[in-house]
């Protein structure tokens, strides 16, 4: 994990070059989670920090350089945040910088998160059946990998295990051969109604990832 | 000359009109697939509000046939655009600041979402933005035929 102070200046950094009013949002907030990559110290060049703001503003502000999302204090001890996808991954993976982390042990998957990543699975694949000849070949490898990460994260969730950043995903789609091979079946389960040709083609697409040292976004 | 310059028709700025129909004809596609804003417009003889559909409908089809379109019209635009985006596109072919980028760059928002469903795709406010942005593809190819 990434230091407290490294990430502070990080983002001290994003902040003075961003057109928003960050620091406005800093210092307006009762907790700040850095999370995703940035909090591993997975950063790459093309890497946003991930930053979740406990206050009331409701405003969510994405851009190249920061995602920045805010949620009230009511919504932080819901049920309905407690069991998301994106608390589980922040309690498990996220630094707080400012504040107590007093939800992050409140955090316990149910079966509205699972529930989400199956049907968002079933759809990526009908569409991909559906679109498959329309697309381009940067949005075919696109959807390839798109697709393979969200498997990676069902499976995940099935367990009932926090969803890492996609940097993590990916490494381990690349060295870990059984799991990869796991990933595989998942595909082939999940398009076995699909066009054989189709369904091929996405499955090698998917394979031929693991030799990339980097992936399109 | 001056005669024959007096009848000819001014070409009106910016894309082509092939292209002007092949986006409409595509946005319609993704129309097709979004719940109807006027599904929601209450029924006057009804109290009850009609429930919009969106049982069958997944933002994931959604921004895969946005992707699709995407494709279409950089293979039509050849050089002109590598668009990466459905709001990039959009703003390749109308300019940076034109009102027809911004409803895209909306309508991706709209349908992206962000993890799972606490921060969920707005799959309405996508209909609506797509409305719009059909209605203005519509009165460009309007100043074609006139």
């Amino acid at each position: 994990m990434e230091s407290v102070s490294a990430l502070s200046r990080l983002l001290d950094e994003t902040a003075n070059r961003a057109k928003e009013d960050i620091h406005g949002f800093i210092a307006g907030s009762s907790e700040l989670v850095v999370f995703g990559s940035s909090a591993c110290g997975l950063r790459t060049a093309d890497s946003d920090i991930d930053v979740l703001c406990v206050n009331e503003s409701g405003e969510h502000i994405r851009n190249s350089q920061i995602d920045l999302l805010c949620i009230s204090e009511t919504q932080l001890y819901s049920q309905e945040w407690l069991a998301s996808e994106l608390a589980g991954h922040i309690a498990a993976y996220g630094v707080w910088i400012k504040g107590e982390n007093g939800w992050r042990d409140r955090v316990r998957f149910d079966q509205s998160a699972l529930s989400r990543k199956r049907r968002r699975v079933s759809a990526y694949a009908v569409a991909l059946g559906a679109n498959w000849m329309k697309l381009s070949e940067p949005f075919k490898w696109k959807y390839s990998i798109k697709l393979r990460r969200e498997i990676q994260r069902k499976l995940l969730l099935e367990q009932g295990i926090p969803i890492p950043p996609t940097l993590i995903l990916d490494e381990k789609w690349r060295s870990a051969p059984r799991h990869a091979e796991v990933v595989d079946f998942e595909i082939s389960k999940l398009l076995c109604n699909s066009e054989p040709g189709f369904s091929s083609e996405i499955r090698e697409r998917v394979w031929i990832t693991r030799g990339w040292s980097k992936y399109l976004k | 000359m001056a005669a024959n310059s007096k009848t000819t028709k001014r070409r009106p700025k910016g894309p082509s009109l092939e292209i002007l129909k092949t986006l409409r004809d595509e946005l319609d596609g993704i129309d097709s697939i979004l719940p109807s804003i006027s599904d929601s417009v209450p029924n006057e003889e009804d109290d009850s509000e009609m429930e919009i559909t969106t049982t069958s409908i997944e933002a994931e089809e959604v921004e895969v046939a946005a992707s699709a379109l995407v494709s279409t019209i950089n293979g039509k635009l050849g050089d002109e655009s590598d668009a990466e985006s459905f709001g990039e596109l959009f703003a390749d072919i109308f300019g940076d600041s034109s009102k027809e980028a911004e409803l895209a760059a909306e309508f991706e928002e709209a349908i992206e979402g962000y993890f799972g469903d606490l921060f969920g795709e707005d799959l309405d406010r996508a209909s609506e933005l797509l409305y719009d942005l059909i209605a203005l593809v519509k009165a460009r190819i309007d100043k074609w035929n006139q």
